[in-house]
């Protein structure tokens, strides 16, 4: 019996791999090997540096597991190495993929004289141990291959060196550190002095796993011998191999080591090595060797399987010799194997164990299981041969990343029983195509399957009826299927027949509202964003009007209900615009919608809710059927598909539909003709941005604070500025008037803002019945026709406000504010509901004359220029601020005239201006209220008389008070000034006292204070306890009351402090100085003087006056200097902020007087 | 020319800075005072500023007078303000500060006893502003503060009564202790307090047909006082109380001969260790 074995072997330099330290200097495995594009390059660069200079070079070789990098280095030792056998080989296999490389080693060798012994090959395998040693290894190898031992000194300089190294290394006293790096470097220069040294160092990654895993490692070696190479004129060349970049091996390291490697790396020029999935096929076609008796039933097989392949989309295995390459692999084998290799194995290594492997499942022991016949199709190994030994033997011990997926299919294909031949082919290959990709031209389709067998429509059907696979139609590919009680067709199906029984448009209502769209045309032309919201409806609906405040500025209703006529609307008055689509065609919709709703409904199933596997399932067909219904909404609404009509109380009107948003532009243009124009994006819109409310703040506050100034008092060009201009400015809203000079408020000169502008004064004038809420404003300039942008608004509302100050009147929650100011402005800004506006303007008759005799009286003048005569909320504003100023005193106190008191009475309770000015006011006052419709009201300057009189009796109510209790004190005191009092208590100030009194004596005592009744008003609290401020009558009484008991205590206690003094120390004398500025300021102080210590002083006195004399040259002119400087000096530390101008003119009188 | 040096001391309306202000009165006779006005302090607290204003002779600068807790409630749509979320220190007290100050070179004075070095206040830390602590550095402590409050005849805040601390009536630090104190004593304020929250709890949908979810819970306090509202509060006033005598006895019987301002913060500190607001407190 004939297998396949018989006519097909593979190669034996696939059959292991290879170990640089074992197979150097070998020609076996050479044998067979292919030299790659990669190979060569890495060989060139090597060549290169060897023929173009005399240094050396240094690279590392970047690969992944098994891409042949160890069989490289040995091409590579091979090729420098010494003449023979291994070199010819080498070189042979070289030049058959490079006959320019060849010779270009050739000239290296002939170049660096070593044609005969070749390059001094340091070659050594790492292990996890510190590169010193690895490095010790390979040089030590290198002497060995060329000295046959280490040679003595005389002929080997470094030979010492060396020694040394080796027997530290090898020495177990923990003192000795290993060999030490300057002594390889001196065995290195030593060997490269007679040959070109190459260092080829394999499996490099495990040296830095040593390194990254232990602290006392030390990277300058590496860059030493790199260096050594590079710059020195010597030819070292180093070769390090390994899997991953340096620095990936210290990911996890510190900073500091992180950067060290980088630096080393950087010695090192980094190749990376690894081939592509084309490349790796190329190699599949050199494993086998083919007898050639089956040459020509390959050539049949392979001329239709081309074809086939040509038709699935493989453009590299459409020809006959690409196909015939392959064999015996089936060619979709051999596409795939490259992919599944990297992502599950060792690349190449795995490959090649699978082509050349001892394994039962691999390639030569399937091949010698194959019998081949004669008459029967050329057997082949396909896609099912692969999973065999890929899956079943389990060979990717670690999928990776990939996992999951990998043991998902392999569990599910291991459980599966009772299949026949065929159904165990087809369920393998889709098996295996999964887990390649589901994308691309190779997945798992119904006419990939078809060349995986024959006929395989059936086999596919009760696979899936053993629910092992299934389909999905939206992607043609067969998936194995993890198995799941769950029938995932049932449920959609299921969810289907409830959703059938819907309308469309309750369907719909499950997804979200399609998103907003923009009428293009309109919002470029006219500046500002038109929005409309968009919404499924019916013609059954009787569409209500949108609100003002809606963030939209219309609507469009999506129609899905298949009738040709356009809902009613609900009192559309000024509502913001309706525009109506109705789709020609919903039918693509309708399916698309209930297929994506059923999905969805079955993903919400209890029982799909805990089974993971039908819900990865429902997710993949979710996806795709939401890319369905997408693709059918925006069919189905197209323009050209679908009739456009705004809808208005009198019917339809149809709209034009060009492309895109055409039919909403012109819906915007009927509807928003009088809307203003604003050239500044940053505030024409619905919200702002949080830089934009800043700026409009900003400019609200200048409009409030500095509306006379030109430009709102704004410099630059800050956004607040910008929106100055654009909504303010040009518009002529804020202008110099020309007749004063000062910038004012007013009605707009830009034909685009006047409707807007008119509109607000409509609302102001509505406001003269009853007051309005501002968000009726609001309403009114949002609404069509006019669809002012929100944010814009608040300025053009505080412009109308400040332009009509004086007539209308400010409102928050009901309570009248007689003032705009900038926190009113902000609370407005937030909340316009809280606010409400009332108009006062134009008061004619008898009211007219009231006001202007109350102007007259109050002196009041209209707060806004432009306004001649002042009115109603400019006299209010008046008389609020007025008792706003008033203290708790006056607002609480009955000792004030009657009239007083009820026009207090009337003003705090007030809460209409025209009430209070005409009704409340008059009334409290004993005149008749005003009526609004006389002529005449011939009390009208008593009147005005009346409340100047009780105004000016409550602001001075408080002063008043305060002179009162300064007069009550002194009185009390027997004294004329505060400066007598403030002298007695000043001479107790550091006398022991009674805490009950002693913040009295101090108050007294005062002399910081600048004047009479800052003074009074200390000692009235301390006296009560309370400020005067917020006194009742009830605390004046008991200052009444109490002070006399103060002053007598305080009396008491000068007297017995005189007394005191005298009976201490016998003779007891008090002066009373007083010192009298020019601005009749005193300053008085009570001095004790007793007997005793009156001697002395007199005595330095006397000699001081005598001193004195002597300069002056007179007695008495000396006395009158010594009390004019005594006097300044006592004033400048009396008074120190007044001592400074203090002259000797100044000093008017001094007076001396006895106390009793 | 150099700049002009700005001497500024913050009045909170309790003890300490008050003595302070009174203190520095002739020591630094260039001194600017400021107060930080919510609006919502208390009546006793107006009534003490009007005293000590009349002690220093001198205007004490009533900062953001124009937008006080009433404005920025309006301005935050109806949130309360709350440990976590404090917007009132930083709208009403730490923002006007450093606007009134502006780039002004200043000395900031910070009534910090002796006694207690340790304790932050509100430190700037606007580069322009510079801090100084006379009570520690002249050793002053709080028998001092009592002598200085003594002698300038102005003794103490009324609410020290029946409140350890500063700051607005409705001040989510105080102790349930204090919320009963404030509805026996300002049963209006309290009642508007009720009111403030009551409004709160409607529009997050309590108690009203607003949509919970769409009010964003995250950090947002809907109580004043934790756990309960201030009607819950009040219905427990007896047990409240009771617990706060039963505080005082025991601490009265630990420590003899305490002042009452003192065994009150005592006791009142017992009934939690929140840290209060520094700076409306101090």
């Amino acid at each position: 019996m004939t297998t396949l074995a018989d006519l097909v072997s593979v190669s034996a330099r696939f059959a292991r791999s290879a170990n640089l330290e074992r197979d150097v200097s070998s020609v076996d495995p050479l044998d067979g090997y292919i030299v790659t594009a990669r190979a060569v390059d890495v060989v060139d660069r090597l060549a290169t540096r060897a023929t173009s200079s005399t240094a050396g070079g240094a690279w590392s070789i970047t690969g992944p597991y098994g891409s042949g990098k160890s069989s490289l280095a040995l091409l590579i030792d091979g090729a420098f190495g010494e003449e023979g056998e291994v070199r010819d080989k080498a070189l042979d296999l070289i030049g058959s993929a490079s006959p320019d490389l060849r010779a270009k080693i050739l000239n290296a060798h002939k170049l660096h004289g070593t044609g005969q012994s070749g390059f001094c090959l340091a070659v050594a395998t790492a292990s996890r141990e510190p590169i010193s040693h690895t490095v010790l290894r390979a040089l030590h190898s290198a002497v060995i291959r060329r000295f046959g031992r280490i040679p003595p000194r005389t002929k080997f300089k470094a030979a010492q060196a060396l020694t040394d190294a080796l027997s530290d290394q090898s020495s177990d006293d923990p003192r000795r550190t290993g060999p030490s790096p300057a002594a390889l470097l001196a065995v290195a220069r030593c060997l490269a002095e007679s040959a070109p040294l190459l260092i080829v160092i394999d499996e490099f990654g495990k040296n830095l796993e040593a390194i990254s895993s232990s602290v006392d490692s030390d990277p300058y070696l590496l860059q030493q011998l790199a260096e050594a190479g590079q710059g020195s004129e010597i030819p070292i060349f180093t070769l390090t191999l390994q899997h991953l970049s340096f620095e990936d091996y210290f990911a996890t390291a510190g900073n500091l080591e992180h950067r060290e490697w980088a630096k080393v790396q950087g010695r090192f020029e980094d190749v990376p090595f690894a081939d592509s999935p084309a490349e790796t096929r190329a190699l599949i076609e050199t494993v086998f060797e083919v007898d050639d008796s089956l040459c020509e039933r390959i050539d049949s097989w392979a001329s239709g399987m081309a074809t086939a392949m040509g038709k699935l989309g493989l453009e590299d295995l459409s020809t006959r010799d690409a196909v015939a390459d392959c064999f015996p692999l089936h060619p979709l084998a051999a596409a795939i194997l490259p992919e599944l290799c990297s992502r599950y194995g060792q690349n190449e290594r795995t490959l090649f164990s699978f082509l050349a492997g001892s394994d039962a499942a691999a390639v030569p022991a399937v091949l010698a299981r194959q019998e081949l016949a004669d008459t029967e199709p050329l057997p082949v190994l396909g896609l099912s041969e692969v999973y065999d030994y890929f899956i079943e033997g389990e060979i990717a011990g670690s999928p990776g990343v990939n996992g999951s997926r990998w043991r998902e299919i392999a569990t599910c294909l291991r459980d599966a029983h009772g299949l026949s031949a065929q159904e165990w082919t087809l369920a393998k290959s889709i098996a295996i195509l999964n887990l390649v990709g589901a994308s691309g031209t190779i997945r798992a389709s119904k006419t990939l399957l078809g060349q995986v067998a024959k006929r395989p429509t059936t086999t596919l059907r009760k696979l899936e009826q053993r629910g092992l696979i299934t389909y999905r139609s939206f992607a043609d590919e067969y998936r194995i299927w993890q198995g799941s009680d769950l029938d995932v067709r049932t449920l959609v199906e299921g969810a289907s027949a409830t959703l059938a029984k819907l309308p469309l448009i309750e369907v719909l209502s499950r997804f979200d509202s399609p998103t907003p769209v923009i009428a293009a045309r309109h919002s470029a032309e006219h500046d500002t964003l038109r929005v409309f919201g968009r919404r499924y409806a019916t013609t059954s609906e009787v569409v209500k009007p949108l609100s003002p405040f809606s963030e939209v500025d219309g609507e469009l209703l999506l129609l899905v209900d298949s009738e040709s006529r356009c809902p009613a609307i609900a009192e559309a008055g000024l509502s913001k615009p309706i525009v109506a689509a109705l789709p020609t065609s919903l039918t693509a919709l309708d399916t698309s919608a209930r297929n994506l709703a059923a999905i969805h409904q079955a993903l919400e199933l209890p029982e799909v809710i805990n089974d993971w596997v039908v819900r990865s399932e429902l997710g993949e067909q979710l996806a795709q059927a939401e890319t369905l219904f997408h693709e059918a909404f925006i069919s189905t609404f197209d323009p050209q598909n679908c009739a456009w009509f705004l809808l208005t109380e009198d019917g339809a009107e149809p709209l034009t539909s060009g492309r895109g948003t055409a039919a909403l532009s012109a819906a915007a243009d009927r509807t928003y003709q009088s809307a203003p124009r604003v050239g500044n994006e940053m505030i024409n819109r619905t919200a702002l941005t949080s830089q934009g409310a800043k700026a409009r703040g900003m400019l609200l506050t200048g409009m409030i604070e500095r509306a006379s100034e030109v430009d709102l008092g704004f410099e630059g060009y800050g956004p607040e500025v910008a929106m100055y201009r654009a909504v303010l400015e040009r518009t002529g809203i804020h202008q110099v008037d020309s007749q004063n000079d000062a910038s004012a408020f007013s009605r707009p000169k830009d034909p685009s803002l006047l409707p807007a502008w008119k509109t607000m004064e409509d609302e102001f004038r509505r406001s003269r019945k009853r007051r309005v809420n501002l968000n009726d404003l609001y309403a009114a300039l949002m609404s069509p026709p006019i669809g002012m942008k929100a944010a814009v608004i608040p300025v053009v509302a505080t412009a109308g406000l400040l332009a009509f100050a004086d007539d209308v009147a400010i409102y928050e929650h009901g309570t009248f504010k007689p003032l705009l100011s900038p926190e009113l402005s902000e609370r407005m800004v937030r909340n316009p509901s809280h606010f409400e506006f009332k108009h006062f303007a134009n008061t004619t008759g008898a009211r007219r004359q009231v006001i202007d005799e109350l102007a007259a009286r109050l002196e009041v003048r209209p707060s806004f220029r432009q306004h001649r005569v002042a009115n109603v909320l400019a006299i209010v504003g008046h008389l609020v601020s007025q008792v706003n100023g008033l203290d708790n005193y006056t607002l609480r106190t009955g000792n004030l005239p009657e009239t007083a008191t009820k026009a207090r009475e009337a003003l705090v309770t007030a809460v209409e201006p025209d009430e209070l000015l005409f009704t409340a006011l008059p009334k409290a006052l004993g005149f008749r209220p005003v009526p609004a419709n006389t002529k005449t009201y011939t009390k009208a300057r008593d009147y005005a008389d009346s409340v100047g009189k009780a105004l000016e009796d409550l602001t001075g109510c408080f002063g008043n008070l305060l002179g009162d209790l300064y007069d009550l004190l002194l009185e009390e005191c027997c004294e004329s000034s505060r400066t007598a009092v403030v002298g007695q208590a000043a001479a107790l100030e550091n006398e022991v006292l009674d805490p009950n009194v002693r913040a009295f004596v101090f108050a007294l005592a005062n002399e910081s204070l600048h004047n009479d009744i800052d003074w009074i008003k200390a000692i009235a609290m301390v006296v009560t306890e309370k400020a005067p401020a917020e006194w009742t009558d009830d605390d004046l009484a008991r200052f009444q009351r109490v002070m006399p008991e103060h002053i007598a205590a305080f009396h008491r206690l000068v007297a017995l402090h005189a007394e005191r003094r005298a009976d201490g120390g016998g003779p007891f004398d008090a002066l009373r100085v007083t010192v009298t500025q020019a601005d009749g300021s005193e300053l008085a102080r009570l001095v004790g003087i007793d007997q005793s210590s009156r001697q002395m002083l007199e005595q330095v006195l006397d000699d001081a006056l005598d001193k004195l004399s002597e300069v002056t040259g007179s007695q008495r002119r000396a006395d009158h200097a010594l009390l004019a400087l005594l006097g300044e000096r006592m004033l400048s530390t009396g008074r120190s902020e007044e001592g400074a101008g203090t002259t000797e003119a100044e000093l008017q009188q001094v007076e001396e007087a006895q106390i009793a | 020319m150099p700049e002009e040096i700005r001497h500024i001391c913050g009045i909170s309306g309790g003890k300490d800075s008050s003595a302070l202000a009174v203190y520095l009165k002739d020591r630094v006779p260039e001194m600017e005072y400021f107060f930080c006005d919510t609006g919502a302090e208390l009546p006793e607290t107006y009534e003490f500023l009007t005293r000590l204003e009349v002690i220093l002779a001198k205007p004490i600068a009533r900062l953001n007078a124009d937008r006080g807790f009433d404005h920025w409630f309006e301005i935050f749509r109806g949130a309360l303000p709350s440990p976590q979320m404090r917007w009132c220190t930083k709208n009403m007290k730490i923002k006007p500060l450093e606007q009134w100050i502006g780039d002004d070179p200043a000395i900031s004075y910070v009534a910090i006893r002796s006694d207690e070095a340790n304790r932050k206040g509100y430190v700037s830390t606007k580069p322009n502003i510079e801090s100084r602590f006379p009570f520690v550095e002249d050793s002053i402590d709080h028998a001092g503060v009592m002598r200085i409050l003594d002698d300038a005849g102005i003794g103490l805040p009324a609410y020290y009564e029946w409140r350890t601390r500063s700051g607005c009536y409705f001040c989510f630090y105080q102790r349930k202790a204090e919320w009963i104190g404030l509805a026996d004593r300002h049963p209006d304020l309290f009642e508007r307090a009720v009111a403030i929250e009551q409004k709160v709890l409607q529009d997050a949908g309590v108690d009203g047909d607003a949509d919970f979810g769409k009010q964003a819970m995250k950090g947002r306090q809907y109580t004043w006082s934790g756990g309960e509202t201030l009607v819950q509060l009040r219905a427990r006033r007896d047990e409240i109380l009771e617990r706060h005598e039963a505080a005082i006895a025991r601490t009265a019987s630990t420590r003899p001969n305490l002042p009452l301002v003192d065994s009150l913060a005592d006791v009142l500190n017992e009934d939690d260790d929140t840290t209060p607001c520094t700076v409306c407190a101090l």
